[in-house]
C-alpha cells in the first residue's frame, strides 16, 4: 500500500468516526475546522487502532493539529 | 444487591480508616471494581480491593510514611484507588496530581505543597523521573511499590500491625487542585471529615448498579463519586483510557455514567441510533450525570426518549463532595435543582453561598484567597444565582468574571455571551472591558474554504446580531467594540475558556 492509499484509508476512518460532513484533506484542522472536542479526538484514536490493528498512545495527540499530523502518527506506528 | 446507605451514617464514622473498614464489612462477598485489559473484563472483589488497601497502608507504615504528604499521579486505575485509600488509611495526606502535568509543573507543585513521596504509574513515570525533585522525596511505582503489591497473600485484620494512632478527622487528609479560569491553580485542602461527608452522602434513589468512572481521579468529581458509589452499594467500572470510552460502555455495561458536556455531546451523537438505553450499541445506560459546565439542554429530549434519566450535577471543588444533583425535566431544563438535605444555601448579592460538612478547610498556603471565599464555614461559589417560587435554583453567571463598571453597575460577561450565541455564525465569543467599555472578541464560524468576501459577509451578519442585541439592553450593557479573531480561545483542561481579569474600571 502506498502512503497516499494509507492516508486515504486513515481519512475514511476519521470521517466515519467523527461523522463530519466536511470534505477532509491533510490540511484540515481537527479542532478549528472540524470543531472536535479533545474527547472526540481521543475516541477517534480507538477507531484508528481497530482499523489498523495498532496501539496509539494518547500522548501522541499532543502534537496533532491536522488530519495530516494524524496520518503521520499512524504511518510512523505502522512502519515501526 | 445489598445497600449500605442505612448502615453507615457519616456522623458515626470516626475517620477514613474507620470508613474503609466499615465499607469492607458491608460489601463483603461481592465484586466492587471492574476494569478492562484489552477486551477482557476483570472483576475485583471486596476482599481483593480492601485487602490491597490494607496491605499498601501497612507498607506505608513500614516505610515511615504515616502522617506524610504523598502525591499520587497516574491513570484512573485500580492501583490508583488502592494507593489513594491506603494513604488515607495510613493517616497520611493524599495530594492528587493531574497525570497530564509536565515535569516542570510536577516539580513546582511538589515544592509548593511539600511532598514527602509520590506514587506514579507507567504513564507518568517519565515526567516524574525528569522532574526536579528534592532527593529526599520517595518515588514509588503504583504498580510495584515494594512488598505491598508483590505479595499475593492477603493481609487480614489479624496479621496487621496496628497503627499507633487514629487519624484525626478534623486534620488535613487530601489536597487537590482547582482548574482555575483566571489564576494559577489553587490547592484545595480537605479534612478527613470533609471527605467522609462527601462520600457518605445521598441515597441511591435511581438504584444504579455500576458507575463508569471516566472523569480523572485527581479531580474531586473523579474520586469522590467512586467512593460514594461504593457507599451506595454499587460497583465501579474504571475508564483508564478515554479513547476506549465506547468500548467500556459496551463491554462493562455500566448503567450510570458521570461526564462533562463535551463527552455528553459525543455520546449523544452515537445514541441517536442506539435505541433505548443504547441497547442497539450493546450498552446498558440508564442514567447520565452531567456536570462541570452548563448542561446542553438541547439534548435532553432525545435522551429522555431513549429512556435515560438525566441528572445535572452542580458543585465546586471547594464545596467538596456534597453538591446539587437534579433530575432534568423538559419543564425545567436549566435549573440546578434544590439543595440536598446535607447542605445549607444562601444567596447574597446575587451570589450563591453553600455550607456543609464537606466544604474545604481552605487553600493551602493562600490565606488571603481563603478569606475571600470562606467565612464561618460558608463557601462563596462565585456563581450568580436566582431562585424561583418553588425553591429551584438557576445559575445566571459568574461573579468572578463580573465586569464592574465605574458607574457602579455589574455586568456578567457570560450573560452577554449566552445571548449572542443565538447567532449561529459566532463560534466562540469572549466579552470583556476596555476603558470602561464592554467589548467582544469573536471567533466566527467560517465554513471551510470561505473566500475573503464570504468571511466579510459573515462578519457583517455578526455585526448586525450585535447591533440587534444592543438595541435590547441599556447602554452600559451594550457592546461598544467588536474584535474578530482567527484563533479559538485558550481553554483549561476542563474546557472552560481562560479569561484575563475583567474587573473593569479604566483598565
Amino acid at each position: 500500500m502506498t502512503v497516499q492509499e494509507l492516508n486515504k484509508e486513515i481519512i475514511n476512518v476519521v470521517l466515519n468516526s467523527t461523522e463530519t460532513e466536511l470534505e477532509l484533506t491533510e490540511e484540515t484542522s481537527l479542532y478549528e475546522d472540524m470543531g472536535l472536542s479533545s474527547v472526540e479526538a481521543f475516541v477517534m484514536l480507538n477507531d484508528l487502532e481497530d482499523a489498523f490493528g495498532i496501539e496509539i498512545p494518547a500522548a501522541a495527540l499532543r502534537s496533532v493539529r491536522t488530519v495530516g499530523d494524524l496520518c503521520r502518527v499512524v504511518c510512523s506506528i505502522l512502519t515501526k | 444487591m445489598r445497600r449500605v446507605r442505612r448502615l453507615i451514617e457519616a456522623k458515626n464514622v470516626k475517620n477514613m480508616r474507620h470508613l474503609l473498614d466499615l465499607l469492607e464489612k458491608e460489601l463483603a462477598g461481592r465484586n466492587v471494581i471492574r476494569y478492562m485489559t484489552g477486551t477482557k473484563v476483570i472483576n475485583i472483589s471486596t476482599e481483593q480491593f480492601f485487602g490491597q488497601i490494607r496491605q499498601c497502608s501497612c507498607w506505608l507504615k513500614a516505610q515511615g510514611l504515616v502522617g506524610k504528604r504523598i502525591g499520587i499521579i497516574g491513570k484512573n486505575c485500580c492501583e490508583w484507588l488502592v494507593s489513594f485509600c491506603a494513604v488515607l488509611r495510613a493517616g497520611s495526606v493524599a495530594v492528587l496530581l493531574d497525570r497530564e502535568l509536565n515535569s516542570e509543573m510536577i516539580g513546582e507543585l511538589t515544592e509548593r505543597v511539600e511532598l514527602d513521596a509520590i506514587f506514579y504509574d507507567r504513564s507518568t513515570e517519565e515526567a516524574v523521573s525528569q522532574a526536579m525533585l528534592p532527593e529526599t522525596i520517595r518515588k514509588i511505582s503504583i504498580e510495584n511499590n515494594g512488598s505491598a503489591f508483590e505479595s499475593k497473600s492477603q493481609v487480614t485484620e489479624n496479621d496487621e500491625i496496628p497503627f499507633e494512632s487514629e487519624p484525626k478527622p478534623e486534620e488535613l487528609a487530601c489536597i487537590f487542585f482547582t482548574s482555575g479560569t483566571t489564576d494559577k491553580s489553587k490547592a484545595v485542602m480537605m479534612s478527613g471529615r470533609g471527605l467522609i461527608a462527601g462520600i457518605c452522602s445521598g441515597i441511591n434513589k435511581w438504584k444504579f448498579e455500576a458507575l463508569l468512572a471516566v472523569l480523572p481521579f485527581h479531580h474531586l468529581a473523579g474520586f469522590s463519586p467512586v467512593l460514594n458509589a461504593l457507599y451506595l452499594g454499587a460497583e465501579v467500572c474504571l475508564a483508564d483510557e478515554l479513547k476506549y470510552f465506547f468500548r467500556y460502555l459496551e463491554c462493562m455495561k455500566p448503567d450510570y455514567v458521570l461526564l462533562v458536556p463535551s463527552m455528553l455531546r459525543m455520546l449523544a451523537r452515537k445514541l441517536q441510533n442506539g435505541g433505548e438505553n443504547g441497547r442497539r450499541l450493546g450498552w446498558n445506560l440508564r442514567i447520565i450525570h452531567c456536570g462541570g459546565a452548563p448542561f446542553c439542554s438541547e439534548l435532553l429530549q432525545m435522551l429522555l426518549e431513549r429512556k435515560i434519566t438525566v441528572l445535572q450535577g452542580f458543585g465546586a471543588s471547594e464545596a467538596g463532595g456534597i453538591g446539587f444533583l437534579c433530575e432534568m425535566t423538559l419543564e425545567r431544563p436549566d435549573t440546578i435543582g434544590k439543595p440536598p438535605a446535607e447542605m445549607e444555601v444562601r444567596i447574597e448579592d446575587g451570589e450563591l453561598l453553600l455550607r456543609s460538612e464537606a466544604v474545604m478547610m481552605g487553600y493551602y498556603g493562600d490565606e488571603e484567597a481563603t478569606k475571600e471565599v470562606l467565612k464561618d464555614g460558608w463557601y462563596a461559589t462565585g456563581d450568580l444565582c436566582r431562585a424561583d417560587d418553588e425553591g429551584y435554583l438557576y445559575l445566571t453567571g459568574r461573579r468572578k468574571n463580573l465586569i464592574i463598571l465605574s458607574n457602579g453597575e455589574n455586568v456578567s460577561p457570560e450573560a452577554i455571551e449566552a445571548k449572542l450565541h443565538a447567532c449561529k455564525e459566532i463560534s466562540e465569543i469572549l466579552v470583556g472591558v476596555e476603558q470602561n467599555l464592554i467589548t467582544a472578541t469573536i471567533f466566527p464560524c467560517f465554513p471551510q474554504d470561505s473566500s475573503e468576501k464570504e468571511k466579510c459577509e459573515i462578519r457583517d451578519r455578526i455585526g448586525k446580531a450585535v447591533a440587534q442585541y444592543n438595541g435590547q439592553v441599556p447602554i452600559y450593557k451594550q457592546i461598544q467594540k467588536v474584535h474578530f479573531t482567527e484563533q479559538t480561545f485558550a481553554k483549561t483542561t476542563a474546557g472552560k475558556m481562560i479569561r484575563r481579569s475583567v474587573t473593569g474600571g479604566d483598565s
